[in-house]
């Protein structure tokens, strides 16, 4: 590959990591999953290769109280093993992830900051307002996913910037997750639906993946309901996603099922 | 000794498991160069110019000017280019090479041709191909190919419609896509300088195409083209006409640099640029007389060729054949053509045009069924052929006829009839919606029409008392299980213990030419041969037929070292004609008969199909080995359900918008339903120990049964496939049809 | 590769010159079956190039060079990975298991007798799951072992005496 002429570097440390980070055309490689596909295509501006997937403290993951905090580097096979039972909406996503070989290497933080509009754990954390914190030679900053993500592959990190943390406030709650692929492994997903009952103050929470430049949280959809109008719902949906052709499904089939996962998820929470 | 019927273990096995069989990028040779193909970025335009920059001394590059001489890739007719001459006719043609030590390094240099073009209009579609209104691609008309008949009176059954109600008509069309054949092992050869020209070795299926291609590319006698073929990673016709044009491109690289040059392609690049499956069109009318049988067919049906011939004109020929399928039919009409537009060139895949056909006809009959309220299973009994009946095209099927007989096993084993009205009269609700659905087809054995005849296939059997028996053949093992069979059948044709059979390595230096390994061709044709060189060389030590003496013969009557040898061509058999211009007569030597149900469950709301079950009866004649039969039927029915139903391939402007196995879509072990597969062996007398083939088969009538199902489940006709659930979806709008009822 | 040993060299210097932070491994130093290797290459090779082109140990397949196909599975420290998804840097200290380092001839056996190869392309990314999956679990279900594969893909033998292979395996 052309890219065996780049240098690379193994930081041990966030420390180390952000050091490395701070030079010129520094690119970050977590599980590598999506950045070695990308970089197949040659990319010019890259010049040295950050691995931060042996950085310990990246590889934490934590439960205090109702928060759970998952370290950047976690990948998809040590949530199932370490934390499968404190989420189970998020294990229900992660288990439908490309395959098995993938799950073993591919991160969460390289799930967010690659901020697919397919990216699976995506309409989870947009469902609970997941936190990102983010740090760099500078300091430290907390960004919620809707604000860290702007748009396909495109989010507020900054140059030198690492996500070390993801963190979810999990609230009592029931939920209904549905992710279309293709085929039953190995695919990304056509549309991903993520519903989620707040039991204790019977809120509703919407998030729709692949039918967007970034996924949709249905603030809108969550205010009627509160309203008790919940029957405006599936029309407004329909109005809200914005998917496309591609070659993998179709816009309209997406915007079908978009309303009709709405509904699902409505009439299993009556 | 007894192999023959038994499931011998794979000889080949043991070093695959362990990694230890050399595929091609497994071989490396001192100072072996990597060479990689320029190609256009245009569909349809002329050359205007090529600016190649200064190059470091150990680059190099080749043009079409270059080529030393014919500048086509020989096969059937003289239309495709190695190199690109002034024209390129699709997005992905060859247009230069360049060799080098470092593929990386290529890959630069390839960003720094400028290559100017001047676009031609380009045609796109099968409609824009028959407009009339764009420069035709290949001959006046734009047709590589067309085949046509008319059996009987045809035309006067339709022609009552509407004046009396004697016969019932239906009609339809039939779509069917590309399909990629996704062997895991890319295309790759290595080209080096040999005696007096040039080896090639590769990951193929046909060692002589290759060898007459370059010899007319290189100038060269075929003797100096050296073939072999390397262990292969699967092909499925994936590796029959394709590796010839890249064979080409590392000779003349090999040639030009007197270095080994190695060509591999990456996924991306075998996706874009390797031959497809035809995408297809059928129009069919069927007419019933008023018992249920089937009056009249009449069929229009195209292919899309794509930008060269490759073997357009003999996949359609398998495709025009198989338009009536596998019922009795005196009038029937016939018009086909393959067409040719400025898209990837189509080729050679497993079923080769019978798929395509068979998906219109089978699909003719589940609707025609349906609109006579009949079973699709009853159906199909009033109108199938059986043994003392004639094909379309006359052939008397006077044996090895076990059509009926795999009608009935599938039907039994899937309990079809009561399934399929069970499914049909449900009450929609929102539970899986279940269906099934039922198809019947055959395969042609062998090459169609003449082809057998033409290609006069040679095998030849040497046997020394000291080394045992080798078995000389250009037929290759590519995954299917040649190896082993083919020596299943040397070993009981001598009586011999199956280790002292040998095969000699596909190399066209060192064995006769038995054929390509294609058409379901090799157990019953080539096996015959190696059948029949065995029974000479019996009579040669004087051992009688089928006796267990032939060890004891052969040394009682050879030297230690004396090597006795037999070498057969293949004779058409007397009673065997064909007429290829009125399709009349025997189309293949025998037929494989097969039908197959598929069960599915269908989510109410969103389309998606689930495949629980496939039931596949295959009637193959003697089943030399019968595991190795059903990992046919097994893998051949998964790609069969991949066809119809996930592996979307599209086109736009020429260009493939499926790049990755990502966005082209291949079942996984997850989507893999259970298969039961059920063999009937309805002997046939000129295959060896009866065997006729099973290569092809199992795959070509999936998708109507799949098809079938859905429809079974949700009651509505489908034309297309892939069927996806964004065309369930589409059809159930469109028909103002909501399965579910609203919440 | 042979021919530009010089390249190499000028890859593996990069890698060293532009230290940051607490210094990093100087030298990468990988166990590929039981050997530990001091690789001289550039740490962004891919694992399968390095196994392939330098160890010359080709049982491992490249089928997609994508993470699609599962045909280039190893083990890293016991776990399937493919290979075509990592590069050389990121196994520094890592302990490699290839299909020539696996000799559990139960279930070579089990896939020779059942059928599970066909062409063979597929077959040691499968052997490699299969591995991963037993060592975890002994007793997989049918599904578990599906699901176990499902990363691999087979365009031959539509996987059913594969499961069948490794299911054999289990009940002994
Ligand atoms: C065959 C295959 C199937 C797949 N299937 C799915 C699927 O079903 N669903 C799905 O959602 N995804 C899928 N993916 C995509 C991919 O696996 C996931 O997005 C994965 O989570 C990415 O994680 P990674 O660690 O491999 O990311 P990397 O490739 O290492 O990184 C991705 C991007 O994020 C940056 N990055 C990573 N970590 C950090 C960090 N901590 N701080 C700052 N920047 C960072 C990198 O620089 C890079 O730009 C698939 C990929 C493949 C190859
Ligand atoms: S080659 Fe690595 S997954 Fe296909
Ligand atoms: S045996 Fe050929 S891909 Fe699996």
């Amino acid at each position: 590959m052309w890219y065996e002429s780049l240098a690379f570097e193994n930081p041990k440390t966030v420390q180390e990591a952000l050091e490395c980070l701070a030079t010129d055309g520094a690119e970050v490689i977590a599980g590598g999953t999506d950045k070695l596909v990308q970089l197949r295509e040659k990319k010019k501006s890259i010049k040295k290769i950050v691995n931060i997937g042996d950085i310990k403290s990246l590889k934490k993951i934590k439960k205090n109280g109702n928060t759970l905090t998952i370290g950047a580097c976690i990948t998809y096979s040590e949530f199932l093993e370490l934390a499968s039972e404190n989420l189970p909406l998020l294990t229900d996503a992660v288990k439908q992830i490309a395959s098995p070989s993938i799950r073993n290497i591919a991160t969460f933080g390289g799930n967010i900051v690659n901020a697919s509009p397919a990216g699976d754990t995506l309409p989870v954390l947009y469902a609970f307002d997941a936190e990102q914190l983010l740090e760099s030679l500078h300091g430290k900053r907390v960004v919620k996913i809707n604000d860290f993500i702007t748009g396909p592959g495109e989010t507020i990190l900054n140059n030198g910037e690492l996500l070390t943390e993801i963190r979810i406030n999990i609230p009592s709650f029931t939920y209904y997750y549905r992710k279309f692929g293709p085929r039953k492994a190995l695919a990304l997903s056509k549309v991903s639906f993520c519903g989620v009952h707040l039991t204790d103050s019977d809120e509703i929470r919407l998030a729709y993946g692949a039918v967007g430049p970034a996924v949709i949280r249905a603030y809108e959809a969550e205010e009627l309901y509160k309203k008790g109008q919940k029957d405006k719902i599936p029309d407004l949906i329909e109005k809200l996603v914005q998917p496309i052709n591609d070659q993998r499904s179709t816009a309209e089939y997406r915007r079908y099922l978009c309303v009709e996962m709405t509904r699902e998820f409505l009439k299993k929470i009556q | 000794m007894g192999y023959v019927g038994k499931s011998v273990s794979r000889v080949d096995a043991a070093d695959k498991i362990r990694g230890k069989a050399k595929y091609i990028d497994d071989l490396t040779f001192p100072d072996m160069l990597v060479g990689i193909t320029i190609r256009s970025t245009r569909q349809r335009a002329r050359i205007v110019d090529i600016k190649i920059p200064e190059l470091p001394e150990n680059i190099v590059t080749f043009s079409a000017d270059e080529i030393p001489g014919d500048n086509y890739v020989a096969l059937f007719k003289e239309d495709q280019p190695f190199l690109a001459n002034g024209i390129v006719q699709y997005i992905g043609e060859p247009v230069l090479l360049l060799a080098g030590p470092d593929k990386n390094i290529l890959r630069e240099v390839e960003e720094r041709i400028e290559i100017k073009y001047e676009d031609i209009p380009a045609i796109n579609t099968i409609e824009e191909a028959l407009s009339g209104k764009f420069p035709p691609i290949y001959g006046d008309e734009n047709i590589y190919k067309r085949y046509g008949y008319v059996k009987g009176d045809p035309d006067s059954i339709f022609k009552e419609k509407g004046k009396s109600k004697k016969y019932k008509i239906f009609s339809g069309t039939y779509k069917t896509g590309y399909q990629e054949h996704v062997y895991l092992e890319t295309q790759g050869v290595i080209a080096m300088l040999y005696g007096n020209g040039v080896k090639v070795l590769g990951s193929l299926q046909c060692p002589f195409y290759i060898n007459r291609a370059l010899a007319i590319g290189l100038g060269l006698k075929p003797d100096d083209v050296v073939i072999e073929q390397v262990c292969t990673g699967g092909a499925f016709g994936g590796k029959e006409e394709f590796p010839s044009l890249m064979a080409g491109h590392a000779a003349f690289l090999a040639l030009k640099t007197g270095k080994p040059v190695k060509m591999i392609y990456d996924r991306q690049e075998d996706l874009l640029v390797t031959t497809k499956r035809h995408p297809s069109k059928t129009i069919q009318r069927i007419a019933f007389d008023s018992d249920n049988r089937i009056a009249a067919i009449e069929t229009d049906f195209t292919l899309d060729g794509g930008a060269h011939s490759t073997l357009s004109e003999v996949v359609l020929a398998r495709g025009a054949l198989a338009a009536t399928g596998v019922y009795r039919c005196v009038n029937s009409k016939l018009s086909s053509r393959a067409v040719s537009t400025n898209n990837v060139p189509s080729g050679a895949f497993r079923g080769f045009g019978a798929p395509q056909a068979f998906f219109a006809i089978e699909q003719s009959i589940n609707h025609s069924a349906n609109k006579l309220g009949l079973n699709p299973y009853n159906l199909r009994k009033i109108n199938i052929l059986r043994k003392g009946d004639r094909t379309t095209t006359g052939q008397l099927l006077s044996e090895s006829t076990g059509l009926e007989k795999v009608l009935d096993a599938v039907e039994k084993a899937a309990d079809f009839r009561k399934k399929y009205e069970s499914y049909k009269n449900k009450k929609t609700d929102d539970k899986p919606l279940k269906g099934i659905g039922i198809s019947s087809f055959f395969h042609g054995i062998g090459f169609t029409g003449k082809g057998e005849e033409i290609i006069k296939a040679t095998a030849a059997v040497e046997y020394s008392v000291k080394d045992g028996a080798v078995i000389k053949i250009s037929t290759v093992e590519m995954g299917q299980g040649m190896s082993t069979v083919i020596r299943q059948i040397g070993a009981d044709s001598l009586q011999l213990p199956i280790s002292e059979i040998h095969i000699s390595a596909p190399d066209t230096s060192r064995v006769p030419n038995s054929g390509p390994t294609v058409a379901s061709r090799t157990t019953t044709i080539v096996g015959g041969l190696v059948y029949q060189c065995c029974m000479e060389l019996r009579e040669k030590v004087n051992a009688k037929e089928f006796s267990s003496d032939f060890s004891s013969s052969a040394k009682e009557n050879l030297d230690e070292e004396e090597v006795i040898s037999s070498t057969k061509s293949y004779k058409v058999p007397k009673d065997v004609h064909w007429d290829n211009d009125n399709f009349i007569g025997s189309a293949y030597p025998a037929y494989s008969w097969a039908a197959v149900v598929v069960e599915v469950e269908v989510d109410p709301i969103t389309f998606e199909v689930s495949v629980e079950k496939i039931t596949a009866a295959n009637d193959i004649g003697k089943a030399i080995n019968p595991v190795l039969v059903e990992g046919q039927i097994e893998g051949g029915s998964l790609q069969g359900l991949g066809y119809a139903s996930t592996e979307v391939m599209t086109i736009t402007n020429g260009k493939i918008n499926n790049h990755s196995l990502t966005d082209y879509i291949i079942p996984t072990s997850l989507d893999t339903p259970e298969i039961d597969s059920i063999i009937i062996e309805e002997s046939y007398s000129r295959g060896p120990f009866g065997a006729k083939g099973v290569g092809e088969q199992p795959l070509v009538g999936v998708p109507p049964a799949y098809v079938g199902a859905v429809e079974n489940a949700l009651g509505v006709e489908f034309f297309e496939i892939p069927l996806t659930p964004e065309k369930i979806y589409l059809k159930l709008k469109n028909a103002n049809r909501r399965v579910r009822r609203e919440c | 590769m042979s021919v530009f040993p010089n390249i190499f060299l000028i890859f593996s210097l990069c890698g060293l010159s532009v230290l940051c932070g607490k210094k990093s491994e100087e030298v990468l130093k990988i166990i590929v079956n039981g050997i530990e290797y001091l690789p001289t290459v550039s740490p962004t090779m891919r694992l399968l190039d390095y196994l392939r082109k330098e160890l010359k140990l080709t049982g491992t397949k490249e089928g997609c060079g994508e993470g699609e196909c599962g045909a280039c599975s190893v083990l890293i420290d016991g776990k399937l990975v493919n290979s075509c998804m990592v590069l050389l840097g990121q196994v520094d200290g890592k302990e490699i298991t290839t299909i020539e380092g696996v000799n559990d001839s139960t279930l070579f056996k089990a896939f020779e007798e059942t059928g599970a190869v066909q062409c063979g392309f597929c077959t040691p990314g499968m052997i490699m799951a299969a591995i991963a999956l037993l060592r975890k679990n002994p007793n997989p279900s049918v599904y578990e072992i599906k699901e176990a594969i499902s990363g691999n893909l087979c365009r031959c033998t539509g996987y059913k005496k594969i499961v069948e292979a490794i299911e054999r395996v289990k009940r002994k």
